[in-house]
């Protein structure tokens, strides 16, 4: 592979991953650094492919573009559904 | 509008260094479009390394200013010769590092961002340097991947089962197989077909994108193991970059490289973090929650999850007998891992059962639920003397007796797991897996065990496991249960790995971390300066050097080599094969060939086989190898044919296929070495697993050292002067002890003479009258003996078809082997005396392509025996 398309793959995976990672990371853990919340949306960015998983398992949907991208927005709605209808107070995104 | 930008932001920006190193870590990247020399290259690197340490010296920063420098040259170094292995790589590695460095250096970023970023990119890019040098999947197991990944991005769907292979069992239930790696390719691929690529393109690149994510997850899970350390940072850094630079590691943690286990070992060291970061804030959401999404998610990726949960086991036993005897407690450890394991176990049987069977089947297997166990009962024994005030009463003590022998005896099928994987299995291996390299052990003694694992894991190993003992002390006498995790968790992938090369991967990580444990020692202040830390600083730094592009200078570990972590000429050469199956034979066809292509043939031509690389039916697979390496009838070894044509012609792929023909029979060059293995298979017994036969062909190849390929003026037998030239091929290793073959041209005449192992010198009639070995090759004698004489001073660059002849023991000239694949010269080797066999052309099979000179060669398979052979 050339090094530009090397690069675009690389940088559409780790926004891929860092996204939902990120508000999946809010919902679980505060009062981290900016560096600690980095590697949390690492560690936890690969999950909307589980959901995906699941989803695909049991006949709910098929894997395409708008399953992929729902997939991995789902995390990002879910937080501002929790952060709107809880309301939470002092929780902090970075320390 | 002007842009705003605070005041101290601006004045890091005035820094003539970070403009410096920057252009440095731009140039890699651009000088290829200017056409200019690397040796300039060089000049002006070290220029700009003599630049920035005369603005270092001015700013007064020259001790911060050290490392980039250091990279500055390296650079430099790299351009001045390229020719050194690694070292045209190596510059984009360290122009990448060089840019968290520099950020750091500048003050814009603290240490630890500008350390993440460095590494960060520094693995990711060495990581994925394969796929610069290939566009293809690597080797065998990837293509597994790879062909379940393809199924789901063009049908959308999860596959449920694999029809392509193992046709006596009627191919193999797929709903429960974790196929997590699969899904990703997928998933991420759909996001690449909007720029222009797919899933091919996600295959390739997500291993690499996996191991720099994975050293920054090692850096923090090492930092929340430390926590409260003096070196924590320190600690945390030396473990990332031994990770990033171990060739064990990289083994599988690379680009082209799409198995499981790069992913899963990523999300183990995530699950791992998100356990240590819920012990360190007791945080049961972080736990529950968190780890329990991360454990259920992995499950569905790899099955590390047992691995895991045996090694928390070890630990956590390990440090309840610690708290006994030191009074501490150690229920936090076992309540958050519990709490990890039940939500991950429900979350993963979601997807690899159906609901219906979410609680009816809560058993994990043997060694998890054994795991579970001794977990649970060790954190409450500690638990139990924790009330009780740690004071050991005779009648409490044998209240807890009973108690645990009565769990002993209830639960002993699951605890005999542990000592069935650990110590039964670690060191049995059946006929089929004696044959495969990575199922036979590591080592042979404590010698050949440590020489390894500097060359494989680098000198930082031997460090991590003579720290061991020292790391159960230390976490005894300090409550540290870091140490005491790392220590459990090296000691057992350690024994493993001795036993069996197989676990040299998930070995690798777990000598990183611990050979960062003795980091905490080294000097931080200046006051250290004097002391016994000098010691463990000094063995930081070298083995960094160790580490480093430069290490192979003085030492046998060459981090180089991880660049090269690429397909293999196997690959390339079946490329013309795979596409002729895929474009020009029916979709129903079925091939046997040896399982190593089972998977090529499943995934680049979607066409059936008898036997793959999962070797999941050992009785399928000796059927093959006996076909190939055992009948010496035409007749006996087509009834194998017969049997299995009978399967594709029943039920059920009469309804689903209409049928599936066996029509072609697959020999490729390396089934010549391999043969060993499959008459091993061939003739073991696999009821009693008893050893079967280990003798194979031998490879004679041509020597150009030991050959005269100019004419030289000899005497022949009737004192005539003539010119005669010398071909010598060098024989591997067989049972016969013949060492070389020598082809003496003498005009228009050939004389062959074999060679002994002692040197003696025997004409080849007599040589096979005496032992009744033959020679063959796939290419005539004549085509190779031309070859090797025009083609002496480039022989590599030849096919090997035409620079070896292949020796056969008496056993192997009538096997299939020798049949198809050398049938076609059998009779011009005949003819020169260099065989004797009877046979010519076979009856049931035709030749009917050949691919890259010989290399792979296809049968058509005529199930009504139409050519009429002859023996």
């Amino acid at each position: 592979m050339d090094p530009i398309s090397i690069l675009v793959v690389l940088a559409v995976m780790l926004v891929a991953i860092v996204i939902p990672g990120f508000f999946i990371s809010l919902l679980i853990i505060d009062g981290v650094s900016p560096a600690e919340r980095f590697c949390l949306s690492l560690v936890l960015g690969t999950f909307p492919v589980y959901i995906s998983y699941l989803l695909i398992k049991h006949g709910l949907m098929t894997m395409n573009i708008t399953s992929v991208l729902m997939c991995m927005f789902l995390p990002v709605v879910v937080f501002v559904v929790t952060k709107m209808r809880f309301r939470i107070r002092g929780s902090k995104v970075f320390s | 509008m002007d842009l705003q930008i605070s005041k101290d932001l601006a004045k890091k920006l005035d820094n003539p260094l970070l403009v410096l190193y920057l252009v440095v870590a731009l140039v890699p990247f651009l000088y290829g479009l200017f056409d200019i020399s690397a040796f300039y290259l060089s000049i002006f690197n070290f220029l700009i390394a003599g630049c920035c340490c005369y603005f270092a010296w001015k700013r007064k920063v020259f001790q911060r200013n050290i490392l980039p420098i250091l990279f500055v040259v390296s650079m430099g170094i790299f351009y001045y010769d390229l020719s050194v292995v690694g070292f045209q790589f190596w510059i984009y590695v360290f122009s990448v590092g060089l840019i968290g460095i520099a950020l750091w250096e500048s003050k814009i970023v603290d240490m630890e961002v500008g350390f993440l970023i460095s590494i960060f990119l520094m693995s990711t890019v060495l990581h994925c340097i394969p796929a610069y040098i290939t566009d293809y999947i690597e080797e065998i197991d990837p293509h597994y991947h790879y062909k379940w990944a393809e199924m789901i991005d063009e049908t959308g769907t999860i596959p449920e089962y694999d029809w392509n292979t193992y046709p006596k069992t009627q191919g193999l239930d797929r709903s429960t197989m974790p196929f997590g790696t699969s899904v990703s390719i997928a998933f991420y691929g759909k996001l690449l077909n909007h720029f222009g690529m797919g899933f091919h393109q996600s295959a390739l690149l997500i291993s690499g994108l996996v191991a720099g994510l994975t050293v920054v997850v090692v850096y923090f899970l090492l930092k929340e193991l430390f926590r409260g350390s003096e070196n924590v940072k320190y600690i945390a850094m030396f473990g990332a970059v031994v990770l990033c630079f171990s060739v064990a590691w990289s083994m599988k943690a690379h680009a082209t490289d799409c198995e499981d286990d790069a992913i899963g070992m990523f999300l183990l060291l995530s699950t791992a973090l998100l356990y240590v970061l819920a012990i360190n804030r007791d945080n049961i959401m972080i736990s529950a929650v968190g780890g329990g999404l991360l454990f259920g998610w992995f499950s569905t990726v790899w099955d590390g999850q047992r691995m895991l949960t045996m090694v928390v086991a070890f630990f956590i036993v390990i440090y309840s007998i610690f708290g006994i005897l030191k009074k501490f407690r150690t229920f936090i450890y076992m309540k958050h891992y519990l709490l990890i394991f039940i939500v991950g176990n429900i979350l993963w049987r979601f997807v690899l059962k159906f609901p219906d069977q979410t609680f009816g089947v809560m058993m994990p297997q043997g060694i998890e639920i054994a795991s579970l166990i001794i977990m649970v009962c060790a954190a409450l024994v500690n638990e139990v003397y924790a009330r009780w005030g740690f004071t050991l009463k005779r009648s409490r003590f044998y209240i807890l007796l009973i108690s645990l022998l009565v769990m002993l005896f209830v639960f002993q099928d699951y605890l005999y797991s542990i000592y069935e994987v650990g110590f039964l299995d670690v060191g049995r291996t059946s006929v089929v897996f004696k044959t495969i390299a990575e199922q036979s052990p590591f080592a042979t003694d404590i010698s050949s065990y440590v020489t390894k694992l500097v060359l494989m894991f680098g000198p930082a190993s031997i460090i991590g496991l003579l720290s061991v003992p020292f790391m159960l002390y230390y976490g005894m006498v300090k409550r540290h249960y870091g140490s005491v995790l790392l220590a459990s968790w090296l000691a057992p992938m350690a024994w493993g790995l001795y036993h069996k090369t197989q676990y040299a991967f998930v070995a690798s990580v777990p000598f990183a971390l611990a050979s960062s444990w003795f980091v905490m020692f080294i000097i931080s202040k200046r006051s250290h300066l004097e002391s016994l830390r000098i010691i463990p600083t000094i063995v930081a730094v070298f083995i960094i050097l160790t580490y480093s592009p430069f290490g192979s200078f003085f030492t046998a570990y060459n981090s180089s080599s991880i660049f090269y972590n690429v397909v293999g000429y196997d690959r390339m050469a079946w490329e013309s094969a795979l596409q002729y199956f895929r474009n020009d034979v029916p979709e129903t066809t079925s091939v046997i060939t040896w399982w190593d292509y089972g998977h090529w043939l499943t995934s680049v031509s979607k066409r059936f086989v008898i036997v793959d690389n999962l070797q999941r039916d050992h009785w399928q697979i000796q059927d093959v190898a006996r076909f190939f390496m055992k009948e010496t009838d035409e007749e006996k070894a087509f009834d194998i044919i017969r049997e299995y044509q009978g399967y594709y012609s029943s039920e059920p792929y009469v309804s689903m296929f209409g049928g599936v023909n066996l029509d072609y029979v697959v020999i490729d060059w390396t089934m010549i070495p391999k043969s060993g293995a499959l008459r091993f298979i061939a003739t073991g017994n696999l009821t009693d697993q008893s050893d079967g036969e280990y003798v194979s062909y031998s490879m004679c190849s041509f020597s150009p050292q030991d050959s005269v390929i100019e004419d030289v003026m000899a005497v022949d037998d009737n004192g005539m002067f003539i010119q005669r030239k010398v071909l010598v091929f060098t024989c591997t290793y067989n049972t016969d002890g013949l060492g070389a073959v020598v082809v003496f041209v003498e005009g228009n005449n050939i004389r062959i003479d074999a060679v002994t192992m002692d040197g003696n010198r025997v004409p080849w009639d007599a040589w096979m009258a005496s032992n009744g070995g033959v020679l063959f090759g796939v290419k005539s004698p004549i085509e190779i003996f031309g070859a090797v004489i025009q083609y002496a001073d480039q022989i590599r660059r030849i096919p090997p078809t035409y620079t070896t002849l292949i020796y056969a023991p008496e056993g192997f000239k009538d096997l299939m082997m020798s049949r198809l694949y050398f049938g076609e010269t059998v009779s011009m080797y005949r003819d020169l005396g260099l065989n004797d066999v009877g046979w010519n052309e076979t009856k049931y099979f035709t030749k009917a392509k050949s691919f890259e000179e010989g290399f792979v060669v296809a049968w058509n398979i005529d199930h009504e025996g139409g050519v009429d052979g002859s023996d």
